[in-house]
């Protein structure tokens, strides 16, 4: 790495900034250490007795949060072209229409939620099938 | 865009021998190859959807069995991966951006710690496989602790979850060595080529997807 | 426009003149190498012309056993077994290998990057890759098939696929996952080269309806593919790693596996149909010498069964046990869905209204997809109210509503664009009464085969079984006898195509004084496609002489 004076000579960039060994660390640093305090927190949600079973809906808000500030700032979204937003929004959309009408099945199923299926008879198996 | 690094092309980016002969400009073609690689994002969105869909349905149909379950995976050395991958992330982000400036030493070095971070998070990874190997943690085996039979559907999704995802680590651990090997070797532009960038975004990606892997493997079943 | 260096690409193609010379894409350097390394659409195109061929001669034997076998009432010529094989077989090579790329990656590859005047997809090496992978996976799948065999049908349905089938499930889903990435690996070509490629001067209302087609295909398959990838890799895990999320033992649900897989499938049959109302609006206006009728409402349509496909997929499975409140929403989607089909099947026939139409190959062709695919689309109306289907469910109605679209439509549409093109293709023309001959055949032996299935289905014929009782066999008869019509139909073109590549007369650019950007070049056209800027003026339909130009009152 010691031909790092050869940068100095392209572009208009003062030649000190080529040679540094980290480009500017803000914004990037600053939301890494907001990841981690969100990962922290949780954590501690997770843990939080109060909520029971419902701490993973807390956890996952947590994360989408958390996945907003990658895509922003890790994945540059804020710089991309409107286009490439629209394509990672049709992926997101598109995962809710599979959930939403899977869900539509699911949710309104005759009985208890689960009733349809919670009694596994023992069925043939592969080995017994085979002859 | 407004230089160029390699330095037999000062300043010429539309000469660039970075530029494929069907588009008019770099402008054009890093355009292509990031919408590109932003529409692959949304085809792994789904490809992983289906497994989240799943998880939905049985977690819906299951909750008791799914938070008994989810109780016994190694939430530690989880959240410890979960740590790596976010610090590898920023890593790389700063190696696209310093790319973007031409920073070719501190390109290398932030993509030589992304791909240490990766390898850890990997060595992490296999450790646990061990350890819920030890504990009899697979679907099949005959010693499955768990009673509930619904436990072995939260199990199989577990292993497929964090298999799918170990994978996409490796695929990106492979581009990334791949990248800095040529970035040693300085065979391409840092700033007229897309593969940086493009390197940059598939892995943030990667980072996304075990953000939800995590709570909803890890984080579950631990509040009673 | 002018600020497109169409001349910098190649720079050893120029002659001292000055004038840019280049040999054609088909002339220079034929090795086989040269086709097997090739990064250029177009040769990409024939490649996956000659594979698709291939894989359609595949399945079509299979479904020659398939005919033969329910010639008579008894099951004799296969055995149970050997019958559930040959229909999975025939399933899975023509939905994978051929419907799912053969416009899309033949016509397509070929035509987009020509009709938006560009040079090359955006990323050719990634187009190679996309072909290697679909041979890979053809490769995979059929040499599965064909060694041990795979029982489950082309829909692979839990818990028979994991708990009980012996035979080769595995190996022919792993076939079929790595054709997805052929899949997908098309779908990101197609969008950003229509995304960033185009020239100045054409705007996104003034791309030819074929290249808006191929659009919204591709946005169907980017969308859809993902999700039967997991779904095929679920079911491998739960097979070779015991790893079952589908298995009822551990309270796991076989009809999540349907809902995956109609979430892909449905959208699915739409990749198999709408490069084909591209193809067939193209070969329409030209042969009707008439301005599209509803341009906008054709693009707004694409996009609507684009979207709508991927709501109404649990009209698959009104019997499985689905939620009767989940049957009900999915049908009534279901029926909207046929509202910008149907407003296509009118603006086809509003074109045609007035038109000065002659009867080429390429016209018959198209006019029997519209028929047809009407035929199709109505029957599935039919299927999509609940208490029909109850009656229709998994009979040959069933059969017969998806082969009037996906035979009689697509293969229709790919026999139409095939001819209309292939001049462009190859610089060489067919004798066209062969051609005519071949298409009214076609459309006959169509209708022999598959009309009688549909009455069949009605009175109880159910599908995948080999052995029926006597009084359903005239219709079968009738059925088979068809389908040697068709069969004879579907070879005739093989026949005079490759005659025509030796001895047919040679193309002039623009043969059926056709508009659109792809006949402004050579016959064949050359390496880097245009030698000078294509000429983006008016609208991309303009038939009419200029001099009594007839205005539509929904011209945009
Ligand atoms: C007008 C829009 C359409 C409607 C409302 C519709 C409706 C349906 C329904 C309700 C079924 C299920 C029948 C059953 O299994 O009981 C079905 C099956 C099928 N449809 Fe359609 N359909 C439409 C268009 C298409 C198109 C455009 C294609 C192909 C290009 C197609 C291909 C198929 C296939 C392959 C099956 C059978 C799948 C199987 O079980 O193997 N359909 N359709
Ligand atoms: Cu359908």
């Amino acid at each position: 790495m010691s031909r790092a004076t050869q940068h100095g000579r392209d572009g208009n960039r003062p030649a000190a900034d080529r040679r540094s060994l980290l480009p500017p660390l803000m914004p990037e640093l600053g939301v890494f250490l907001a990841l981690f305090a969100l990962t922290a927190t949780s954590v501690l949600v997770a843990f939080w007795s109060a909520l029971g079973g419902l701490a993973i809906l807390a956890c996952l808000a947590i994360a989408l949060v958390m996945a907003a500030l990658v895509m922003t700032f890790f994945m540059h979204l804020r710089s991309a072209m409107a286009v490439m937003m629209l394509a990672g929004l049709a992926g997101v959309v598109w995962l809710a229409i599979l959930f939403g009408l899977t869900m539509a099945d699911y949710l309104t199923r005759p009985g208890d939620l689960g009733a349809s299926m919670q009694t596994p008879v023992k069925a043939e198996t592969k080995a017994e099938a085979a002859n | 865009m407004t230089e160029a690094a390699a330095p037999s092309t000062p300043g010429r980016a539309i000469r660039s021998p970075a530029l494929a002969s069907h588009f008019h400009d770099l402008r054009q073609q890093h355009a292509a190859a990031d919408l590109g690689l932003w529409i692959f994002l949304a085809t792994e969105i789904l490809f992983f959807g289906g497994l989240f869909a799943a998880y939905l349905v049985y977690a819906v149909l299951y909750p008791d069995g799914f938070l008994d379950a989810a109780a016994e995976t190694e939430i530690v050395i989880g959240t410890i991966n979960t740590a790596l991958l976010l610090t590898s992330g920023l890593t790389a982000a700063l190696a696209v951006k310093a790319a973007g400036a031409g920073m070719r030493r501190s390109v290398t070095m932030l993509i030589a710690v992304t791909i240490g971070l990766g390898l850890v998070f990997l060595g992490a990874k296999g450790y646990e496989y061990w350890l819920d190997l030890d504990h009899h943690l697979y679907p099949t085996s005959p010693e499955f602790p768990l009673a509930a039979p619904p436990a072995k559907l939260f199990w199989s999704l577990y292993w497929t979850m964090t298999g799918l995802h170990a994978i996409h680590i490796l695929v990106g651990l492979g581009t990334w060595g791949i990248i800095l090997f040529q970035t040693v070797r300085r065979s391409f532009s840092l700033t007229d080529n897309s593969r940086i960038r493009i390197a940059g975004l598939y892995w943030g990606f990667v980072d996304l997807m075990w953000l939800f892997i995590w709570p909803l493997l890890y984080l579950m079943g631990r509040a009673t | 426009m002018s600020d497109i260096p169409y001349r910098d690409v190649d720079v050893d193609g120029e002659k001292p003149g000055g004038r840019l010379m280049e040999e054609s894409y088909l002339g220079e350097r034929f090795s086989i190498w040269s086709w097997l390394t090739t990064t250029d659409h177009k040769r990409i195109g024939i490649l996956y012309l000659i594979s698709t061929t291939l894989f359609f001669f595949i399945g079509g034997a299979a479904a020659t056993m398939i005919r033969l076998e329910l010639f008579t009432p008894a099951g004799d010529l296969l055995t149970d077994d050997g019958y559930n094989k040959v229909f999975t077989l025939h399933g899975v090579v023509m939905v994978w290998f051929f419907l799912v790329p053969v416009i899309p990656s033949v016509l397509g590859n070929f035509l987009v990057p020509l009709m938006i005047g560009a040079k090359d997809l955006a990323f050719p090496r990634l187009n190679l890759l996309s072909w290697y992978l679909n041979i890979l996976g053809g490769t995979f799948a059929v040499w599965a098939m064909l060694s041990g065999g795979v029982d489950t049908g082309w829909t692979f349905y839990t818990p028979y696929s994991t708990a009980f089938a012996n035979t080769h499930v595995s190996l022919t889903a792993i076939g079929v996952f790595i054709s997805g990435f052929s899949t997908i690996a098309t779908g990101v070509n197609m969008i950003v080269t229509v995304h960033t490629m185009r020239p100045p001067g054409m705007g996104w209302f003034r791309m030819p309806l074929f290249v808006w087609a191929i659009y919204a295909t591709s946005l169907i398959m980017l969308l859809s593919t993902p999700v039967l990838a997991m779904v095929l890799t679920l079911l491998v895990t739960e097979r070779l790693l015991g790893l079952g999320i589908f298995d009822p033992n551990r309270g796991g649900d076989p009809i999540l596996f349907q809902h995956l897989f109609w979430f892909y499938s449905h959208p699915a049959v739409y990749i198999m149909i709408l490069p084909g109302m591209g193809v067939v609006t193209e070969v329409i206006t030209c042969f009707s010498r008439r301005r599209v009728f509803g341009y906008a409402a054709m693009v707004y349509a694409l996009l609507a069964i684009a979207v709508i496909g991927f709501f109404v997929w649990g009209h698959h499975m009104f019997t499985s046990g689905q939620s009767m409140y989940a049957s009900l929403t999915f049908s009534f989607l279901s029926f909207i869905v046929a509202v910008p089909s149907a407003i296509k099947v009118f603006n086809w026939i509003a074109t045609m209204y007035r038109g000065q139409i002659t009867f080429e190959a390429s016209m018959l062709y198209a006019m029997g997809f519209v028929g047809l695919f009407t035929m199709g689309g109505l029957t599935g109306l039919f299927l999509a109210s609940v208490p029909v289907d109850l009656h229709l469910h998994d009979t040959y109605f069933v059969v017969a509503h998806f082969h009037y679209i996906m035979v009689g439509g697509m293969v229709s549409a790919f026999f139409a664009g095939l001819h209309f093109w292939w001049p462009k293709i190859t610089g060489r023309l067919y004798p066209e009464t062969a051609a005519q001959i071949a298409a009214l055949l076609m459309f006959f032996g169509f209708n022999l085969t598959f009309f009688p299935q549909y009455i069949l289905g009605n009175i109880g014929m159910p599908r995948r079984y080999h052995a029926y009782p006597d009084a359903f066999q005239v219709w079968h008869v009738l059925s088979s006898a068809g389908a040697v019509i068709l069969a004879a139909a579907y070879l005739m073109p093989l026949g005079y195509l490759v005659w025509s590549l030796i001895w047919g007369k040679r193309a002039p650019s623009n043969p059926w004084r056709a508009s659109g950007l792809e006949w402004q070049t050579g016959s064949p056209p050359p390496k880097h496609n245009f030698l000078a800027n294509p000429k983006i003026e008016g609208s991309v339909y303009d038939y009419h002489p200029a001099q009594q130009p007839r205005r539509e009152p929904s011209d945009d």
